[in-house]
């Protein structure tokens, strides 16, 4: 570290006489390009642009820390001579008066330019401005000419074309942000830029991730960051401000706003919602989430052209505004259809002769036929008036229903509020299922109990206690007529017991994970099937929410942008409060850590071992004066660095003993009592695999050791192996790491929870065995023996 | 908002105090250099010849990544002028999805001069304006002539 140091110093300290301390870097490099006098100037003479290949070979090795110092002499003798043997290369001269702070100047940001980086259009940004784009405006477009571009070149070279590169030229590329880097020195001070660095401009901490960040700053500094700043604005971390308490409180509600002020930018503070109290990033996001939490009346939207923009806090709101503003059908069905609603009195008698002419009775039927003149006459004149329809509408409310009053009232709706997408998801689901009969389990719109879906639920099955219920309230999908007229005939009760609309929504919500998650599976019944069984190994607390989301990762070959949503709606349906909130949170900090700042490839392990971090401090503090404030202190805190580096770098492993519980109990898995409920034949025809899949092992297992209980599939391995990168270690202890061995785990917890349930009596399936995975599973489960995949 | 968006916002004021497009004036605000305020003469050659108009041009704090937002405080009858209390323009250059970081304001003060001596029709914000403009040309120049008579005097 002192070495470090020192290297730091000195280099400030040769850049100091011959350029200002922020041009050192391309000034070295020039300094040395001249200093090979001779040759270079030939080489200049003849085509300039090969300048700068020969130069990076002949660089490529020579860039050691090391014989740093030794440079700084040949440099400073080598600087005149460059200026005077070069007087026809106009473009070379341009970096060399580079000392002068006007010349080259980034034209995007208007600093000057460190490095330069060359799109394939040969257009050229400096490396600040470029990397911004790409990696915080993921945009790969060049800013000249709006080309996309895979791949771009920082460089120190000014000249060179792109296609001038060959792929020797490069030092090191990142496909991931789409960059290529012609030396070292490009290479870290990219990487410098995307480090977690403290904002502090006297600080030069890079921590591990976001949730480190705002630790350091709390603990370190005693000051915090916005978080939705943190989370949305697109600035490299150390641009991000610090807040004492009080002044995040002003930030976020009034931000900068501050007439007079010299620092003030415009922000008026972060929108809140008026029906949670919770603050957004800005008027984007706030509408999307009042689009997507709230309710807008269609209705008035349309009659104000949707210039007001008035929200109800949930359905029922909305719904309270129907029956008072406007014509909403009272038919239960249509109730809990939502949305059943209209403009006008007319327009509601007219529907509902039409869709429910066998709720009403005949004098109602009359009656609905009947316009109502004497309000129409009244009316007539008015029609074009909002105010006047509206009073009508609540003064006569009861009149213009057009039922029966001696029809049996209706009940009260006690739906649960369905969002917008869920209608529409019912909806798609209905047409869908309706022509094909599938063998999809979309059971919530034609049965009255729970499918096995519904065994994903975050609940305990309610019917764990009499397996006997349990068989005949979970038939198969709807569609499956055998299986079903089979359950129905077992317990008719069961089939009439009304499904409340509470769980028909939930009912569909789970439907909507299954469904994400077997689009992100392909349709792979198998993965479908572990992928419950890690929802189930987190809802009985058997795995973090951590380990769940790595669980995840190795199982979905999908981005993350999708992974997110899936985890989401996941987060949706657990009604555990501490369940859902910790999924979230664990999925925040996964995005946090690994999302948000797209890291290089190596960049963490290249600066963590010391070795490039050591003069990053003096580099990094530079960097911030860069791009941010402007000051200059030069401290050099490496041993923080190394200190939040050096933390616990063994995330806890989860103890192979809790992994092989997983969904062993008896009838505390849900699918194990769903595959019990394979006694009848018929469910074979399931349409669900991994419910196949699991009846192969309970078969297995009923025929060798019925009595078995968790401990005798122990087939994990003994620790889980992490097959690839560590992420996060010692930040939460859990860390984050991704686990393919977690692939097993699954599987397993089937062959468990069905041993749990071996006490019924299966036969034995030959369809499903052709399952290798089950099969085999079964196999090894007689003889104990450990067995993992890949 | 970043020191790089700072410089470049003094540079490019810079730029246009030293080639300020004819006919127009940018009053610019140390204290607050997000926003400028540019009194604009009507082009002579246009029917807003005579008028008077005060622009807002706002830098938003991911200039120069984001287009600055341009809006009329006076009032002006044409179909790329929302005829609102906002007076806002968003055409061209100035849209989101079409602006790009090298692009000047000095540009952006050429284009609203341009488009007030031909309004552009397929991109109008006032599609009755618009419409006035192509179907009954006399009708749209009177309509305009009387707004600058009363408002952009």
């Amino acid at each position: 570290m002192a070495s470090a140091t020192d290297e730091g110093a000195s280099h400030d300290s040769q850049a100091g006489p011959t350029s200002p301390p922020r041009r050192g870097g391309p000034g070295r490099g020039r300094g040395r390009g001249a200093s090979r006098g001779p040759r270079t100037a030939e080489d200049q003479q003849e085509f300039p642009g090969s300048r700068g290949r020969g130069r990076g070979t002949n660089r490529g090795g020579g860039r050691g820390r090391g014989d740093r110092g030794g440079r700084g002499a040949e440099r400073s003798s080598g600087k005149a001579p460059a200026a005077d043997a070069e007087p026809a290369a106009p473009k070379l001269e341009a970096p060399a008066a580079a000392e002068d702070p006007d010349a080259e100047v980034c034209f995007i940001c208007a600093s000057p330019v460190q490095h330069t980086a060359v799109s394939p259009c040969n257009h050229r940004t400096c490396h600040i401005c470029s990397l911004r784009l790409r990696a915080l405006y993921k945009t790969k477009t060049c800013a000249h000419c709006r080309t996309e571009s895979d791949h771009v070149i920082f460089t120190d070279d000014v000249v060179k074309n792109y296609e001038d590169y060959g792929a020797k030229d490069f030092f090191k590329s990142d496909d991931n942000l789409g960059i290529r880097f012609e030396t070292t020195e490009t290479y870290e001070d990219t990487v410098l830029l995307l480090r977690y660095n403290c904002p502090d401009a006297d600080c030069d901490v890079a921590c591990l991730g976001w949730p480190d960040l705002h630790r350091h700053v709390k603990t370190a500094h005693g000051k915090s960051m916005c978080d939705l700043c943190t989370r949305n604005k697109k600035v490299f971390t150390h641009e991000h401000e610090l807040f004492t308490p009080a002044e995040l409180g002003r930030h976020r509600k009034f931000g900068d706003d501050n007439p007079g002020a010299i620092d003030q930018s415009g922000f008026k503070g972060h929108p809140e919602c008026g029906f949670c109290k919770e603050r957004f990033y800005g008027d984007d996001e706030l509408y999307t989430h009042c689009r997507d939490k709230h309710e807008r009346c269609h209705i008035c939207d349309r009659r104000d052209g949707g210039r007001k923009q008035q929200y109800y806090v949930d359905y029922n709101g909305l719904e309270a505004h129907f029956r008072k503003d406007h014509f909403l059908c009272p038919d239960t069905e249509c109730l809990e259809k939502k949305f059943v609603v209209f403009d006008s009195e007319m327009d509601l008698k007219a529907h509902q002769i039409e869709v429910h002419p066998n709720g009403l009775s005949k004098d109602a039927l009359r009656d609905a036929r009947r316009v109502d003149m004497s309000g129409f006459q009244y009316r007539a004149p008015h029609e074009q008036e909002r105010g006047g329809r509206r009073g009508r509408g609540r003064e006569g409310g009861g009149r213009g229903r057009g039922r029966d009053p001696n029809a049996e009232p209706l009940p009260a709706s006690s739906a649960q509020p369905l969002t917008r997408a869920e209608l529409a998801y019912q909806r798609q689901m209905a047409i869908q299922s309706a022509p094909t009969a599938t063998s999809r389990s979309f059971g919530g719109q034609l049965t009255s109990t729970p499918t096995p879906s519904e065994a994903f639920t975050a609940r305990a099955p309610p019917n764990t206690a009499e397996p006997a219920t349990v068989t005949a309230s979970r038939p198969p999908a709807p569609s499956n007529g055998v299986s079903n007229t089979t359950n129905a005939t077992n317990t008719p009760a069961a089939a009439n017991i009304p499904r409340t609309p509470a769980e028909h929504a939930r009912q569909l919500r789970h439907n909507a994970v299954i469904e994400r998650a077997a689009g992100l599976l392909r349709n792979d019944q198998s993965k479908l099937g572990e992928f419950r069984n890690q929802v189930t190994a987190y809802r009985t607390s058997k795995v973090t929410a951590t380990q769940l989301i790595d669980g995840f990762f190795s199982l979905f070959d999908t981005s993350s942008a999708e992974l997110g949503k899936l985890v989401k709606e996941l987060a949706d349906i657990f009604e555990i409060p501490g369940k859902k909130d910790n999924l979230l949170k664990s999925w925040n900090d996964w995005r946090a850590i690994n999302e948000d700042y797209p890291s290089l490839p190596g960049a963490a392990s290249g600066l963590s071992l010391g070795g490039s971090a050591a003069h990053g401090g003096s580099r990094v503090l530079k960097l911030k004066s860069s791009t941010a404030q402007s000051s200059r202190s030069s401290v050099n805190k490496q041993a923080s660095w190394s200190s939040s580096s050096s933390s616990n770098p063994f995330p806890a492993l989860p103890t192979a003993a809790s992994l092989s519980r997983i969904g062993a109990k008896p009838g505390q898995t849900p699918w194990s009592s769903s595959s019990a409920s394979g006694s009848a034949p018929a469910a074979r025809i399931s349409p669900l695999p991994s419910r196949t899949s699991s009846s192969v092992a309970l078969n297995n297992a009923t025929k060798k050791a019925p009595a078995r209980s968790a401990d005798a599939f122990p087939a994990l391995p003994a620790a889980p192996k992490p097959t690839s990168t560590i992420f996060s270690p010692g930040y939460t202890g859990a860390g984050l790491r991704r686990d393919n061995s977690g692939r097993n785990t699954p599987v397993n917890a089937w062959a468990g929870g069905a041993a749990g349930q071996s006490s019924a009596a299966l036969p034995d399936d030959d369809a499903a065995a052709g399952l290798p995975g089950a099969k085999k599973k079964g196999n090894k489960n007689k003889k104990q023996t450990l067995f993992h995949f890949g | 908002m970043s020191t790089g968006a700072k410089k470049r916002i003094m540079k490019e004021y810079a730029e246009c105090a030293a080639d300020t497009p004819a006919g127009m004036k940018i009053i610019f605000d140390e204290q607050n250099m997000t926003k400028w305020e540019v009194l604009l003469d009507g082009p002579d050659q246009s029917i807003y010849a005579g008028g008077h108009f005060k622009l807002e041009i706002t830098f938003p704090n991911e200039y120069p990544f984001k287009p600055p937002v341009v809006s009329f405080k006076t009032k002006i009858y044409h179909p790329n002028v929302s005829n609102d209390d906002k007076g806002s323009m968003c055409l061209g250059l100035l849209r989101p999805d079409e602006w790009k970081p090298p692009n000047k304001v000095v540009s952006v003060l050429r284009l609203i001069q341009t488009l007030l001596i031909e309004p552009d029709i397929d991109d109008s914000i006032e599609p009755s304006i618009a419409n006035e403009y192509k179907e009954n040309r006399k009708e749209f120049d009177k309509n305009a002539k009387d707004w600058v008579k009363r408002y952009a005097k």
